[in-house]
């Protein structure tokens, strides 16, 4: 070090001369200034939309569609909402809460419709449905979907009574399971492990054996360097496009992966874009809804309300 | 600064005119700082795209049909037939590429890392070989700066980290120019039978052409530098049964396990596709009918950015009269490119085994000029290496309907659930075949579509190809690689009490 410093200075005033260190000390200040303003996101987005075809774009969510409609605060939940589904054969929504474990069912205009104490169960982190009629629950730590069938809401729910699925090992900390899809046309499960390392799942043929409670299902591991997120809050499969809706709370942003999980659109959930007023303090959940309007729950208890532009 | 003046340029000179000795030790240190530099560039761009090579899918149509000839030669264990699928054999080109590829799969798996490491190492291998020459006729400097453009041009750059056969005819003609050079200029025999061997690797590698490509520029040298007698000084007994004893082994297998295949490769592949444009021999897809003449265009394109200091060998012409070296050079990069002047049918990457002539002309020309800087060549040098990885590494290539890679993972995840084999209407993809192993096949129209099982559809999103059978159900199961994956099977007859919610896409 003090050696360094005489070295620095004995070299500064050539530094300061040089148009090489002025582009480069330039282009830095640039770039952190596009970074501070987020328009690096906007430039991003710009190019996303000019480099993806037209004919994919049609068929895609495509998340630059979207504008935000509302922030609403989910009736009966205090704190700790971790995500949402809509199963259309109820016309309702079910938001789950993970301290202490429970589920909120709402109408299609989020009037409570009733909500049940999940007994046995740790940390229920994400939601999914598999189209015949059961909820999926995973549980973070546990690393496990459980598999909840919609005809016995009307009594207890009690997680030794139902068939559960182990994704991968237990975790050892509050890193674990934290996102969940389902496909049920092609029995694919999607899941997502936080962070350290954050990975994506997919479970093909999650159908479960009748005859077995438990099972561990063949998991491959999806390569998710492109998806520039810090974590992966929660996931949501669409029927219509076939892609993936991948949330991120570090990195505030929700992401749309086509099959191949190749990112096609982007959102910021960051004030400013799509025409949200404030950021989205900690988005845990997502989902859409029977008219393709796009639904993210976030921690505490809010609701965050976006709809396709009109054209 | 320039790379290296005229007085720093050889050190013969420089024991010729030792001004003094500090003159001369602070010469060689910026020699020697010089070289390093241009190893670290060189190094770097190899690194570059060595790191690239695993990251992006095999792309359709020219890299998956190679690499789906090699799985195959790998699954059915058949060294000696290159073939598409079981039932065809395929004799576009001599199997020295597939085989280095089908040997790396066996070491490495069945994956794009190691179908494309070959090619790389074939690309190191060529370095060296110009260097060695570089370095040998000039400079160490010369030599990596020739092997550091020729690494980074567009072709160069290309070629390196793809599943194609011209790399491989690329080195074999590099050896054959190498030992004819130092057999004829410096008598040595050994290195002419390394030749010789080159030779051999050629008629392996891509045929008999590199016979012909071979004798063009050595017979122009020769007549210009009027050396016939010394064409007896070259090995011809030992090199030839070199190359004899290379080639002949596996040209009498294939003609023994397929009769007609040395007349079929000769007549049609050599002979028809140089004289007929449009010639369409169906494994190298790509050969257009062109301009005649077009291939000086391609020479332009394969060596950009370099191409752009092109008018430097002009301007320094009067440095080499009469240099028998650089006469050699001028044959060796001009045959290629004269040759194909006369033929339609031609693909871009023909023009790669002239490019190490090229570079070592360049190489020798930007050595002496005046202008040059280490930043314009490490600008030139760095450009499309680094926007190669970034190419890469952003995943637009992902995207295209001449990668299925992501398609037929889709169509492995659905087939779990519901079994049904995938297919191809009117459309063929050996990017599918190569990452369903085979399982994806291809029907054109006298084929019907299976009416009574459950069979999956590759669609391209852009050109969808023909409407479907009224009596099937099909339903999306995947969008990806700008395709859509349908699963079809047959609609159920509607009853009173449950209508059919069949229905057809696109």
């Amino acid at each position: 070090m003090n050696r360094f410093t005489p070295m620095l200075a004995g070299h500064w005033s050539t530094l300061r001369r040089s148009t090489t260190a002025r582009m480069a000390g330039l282009a830095t200040l640039a770039l952190a200034l596009l970074s501070f303003f987020e328009i690096d996101d906007a430039l991003g987005q710009l190019w996303q939309a000019h480099t993806t075809p037209a004919q994919i774009r049609e068929r895609s969510i495509w998340l630059p569609n979207y504008q935000f409609v509302e922030r609403l605060h989910l009736p009966g939940i205090q704190e700790n909402a971790s995500d949402i589904i809509y199963i259309a054969e109820r016309k309702s929504y079910f938001v789950a809460v993970n301290g202490p474990p429970q589920l909120y069912e709402y109408s299609e205009d989020f009037a409570l419709k009733a909500h049940y104490d999940l007994q046995g169960f740790e940390d229920t982190e994400a939601l999914a449905y598999d189209g015949n009629g059961n909820l999926l629950i995973g549980e973070e730590r546990r690393q496990s979907v459980v598999t909840l069938p919609l005809s016995q809401l009307d009594r207890p729910i009690v997680r030794s009574e139902l068939g559960n699925l182990i994704i991968a090992t237990k975790a050892d900390n509050n890193r674990g399971l934290e996102g969940m899809a389902f496909d049920p046309a092609s029995q694919v499960l999607f899941a997502s492990r936080e962070q350290r390392p954050m990975r994506l799942f997919e479970v093909a043929g999650a159908v479960q054996p009748s005859n077995a409670m438990v099972y561990q299902a063949a998991v491959s591991t999806l390569g998710v360097q492109r998806l520039r997120m810090d974590d992966v809050s929660a996931m949501h499969y669409d029927l219509q496009s076939r892609h993936l809706l991948v949330l991120s709370d570090e990195s505030q942003l929700l992401a749309e992966l086509d099959s191949g999980y190749y990112p096609i659109s982007f959102m910021d959930l960051e004030a400013g874009f799509n025409g949200l007023d404030q950021d989205v303090p900690q988005a845990e959940g997502v989902t859409l809804g029977p008219q393709r309007e796009l639904l993210i729950v976030s921690e505490p208890n809010l609701l965050y309300r976006y709809r396709l532009k009109e054209e | 600064m320039q790379v290296l003046s005229e007085s720093e340029h050889s050190p013969r000179e420089r024991d010729n005119h030792p001004h003094n000795v500090r003159q001369t030790a602070a010469v060689e240190m910026k020699l020697s700082l010089v070289n390093s530099l241009l190893f670290g560039l060189l190094a770097l761009i190899l690194t570059l795209r060595l790191t690239g090579l695993g990251l992006h899918p095999l792309l359709d149509s020219i890299e998956a049909r190679h690499a789906e000839m090699a799985r195959q030669m790998l699954e059915f264990s058949d060294w000696i037939t290159p073939r598409l699928n079981p039932s065809v054999a395929r004799w576009g080109t001599p199997p020295l590429s597939l085989w280095s590829q089908t040997a790396s799969m066996q070491l490495l798996g069945i994956t794009e890392l190691a179908l494309r490491l070959p090619a790389w190492l074939t690309h190191l291998f060529s370095c060296l070989v110009i260097i060695h020459l570089g370095r040998h006729e000039r400079s160490l400097t010369v030599g990596l700066l020739a092997a550091v453009i020729y690494s980074s041009g567009t072709l160069g750059v290309l070629t390196s980290g793809v599943v194609v056969s011209d790399s491989t005819l690329s080195l074999a003609l590099l050896l054959a120019y190498a030992g004819f050079w130092s057999g004829m200029a410096h008598g040595q025999r050994n290195a002419a039978r390394l030749g010789f061997i080159g030779l051999g690797l050629g008629m392996l590698a891509k045929g008999p052409l590199i016979l012909l490509l071979c004798a063009i520029a050595a017979l122009f040298w020769v007549a210009f530098t009027r050396q016939w007698r010394q064409l007896r000084c070259l090995p011809w007994r030992s090199g030839l049964l070199l190359m004899l004893s290379m080639t002949l082994p596996w040209y009498a297998f294939a003609e023994f396990k397929n009769p007609g295949f040395f007349e079929h490769l000769l007549i049609s592949e050599h002979l028809q596709r140089y004289l007929i444009s449009d010639w369409h021999s169906g494994l190298q897809g790509d050969t257009h009918d062109q301009p005649l003449g077009t291939i000086w265009l391609y020479l332009l394109a394969a060596l950009f950015p370099w191409s752009l200091l092109l008018p430097l060998l002009y301007r320094h012409r009067r440095d080499t009269y009469g240099n028998v070296w650089q006469l050699f050079l001028w044959c060796w990069a001009l045959a290629i490119p004269l040759f194909f002047s006369l033929s339609g049918s031609i693909a871009w990457t023909y023009v790669l085994p002239a490019l190490p002539a090229w570079a070592l002309l360049l190489a020798d020309t930007l050595s002496r000029w005046r202008g040059s800087r280490p930043t314009l060549i490490a600008g030139f040098a760095l450009a499309l290496p680094v926007l190669a990885l970034m190419a890469v590494l952003e995943g637009s290539l992902e995207q295209h309907p001449q990668n299925q890679r992501a398609l037929v993972q889709a169509w492995q995840r659905a087939n779990v659930a519901q079994p049904g084999p995938l297919l191809y209407l009117e459309r063929k993809s050996d990017s599918a075949s190569f990452y369903s192993a085979g399982k994806a096949h291809h029907l054109d129209t006298t084929r019907p579509l299976p009416e009574h099982t459950v069979f999956y559809l590759a669609r391209c999103l852009s050109d969808p190809g023909p409407l479907l059978p009224a009596q099937l159900d099909c339903a999306p199961m995947a969008q990806t690689n700008a395709s859509l994956l349908l699963r079809c099977q047959p609609l159920l007859p509607p009853t009173a009490s449950s209508p059919s919610t069949g229905h057809t896409h696109l």
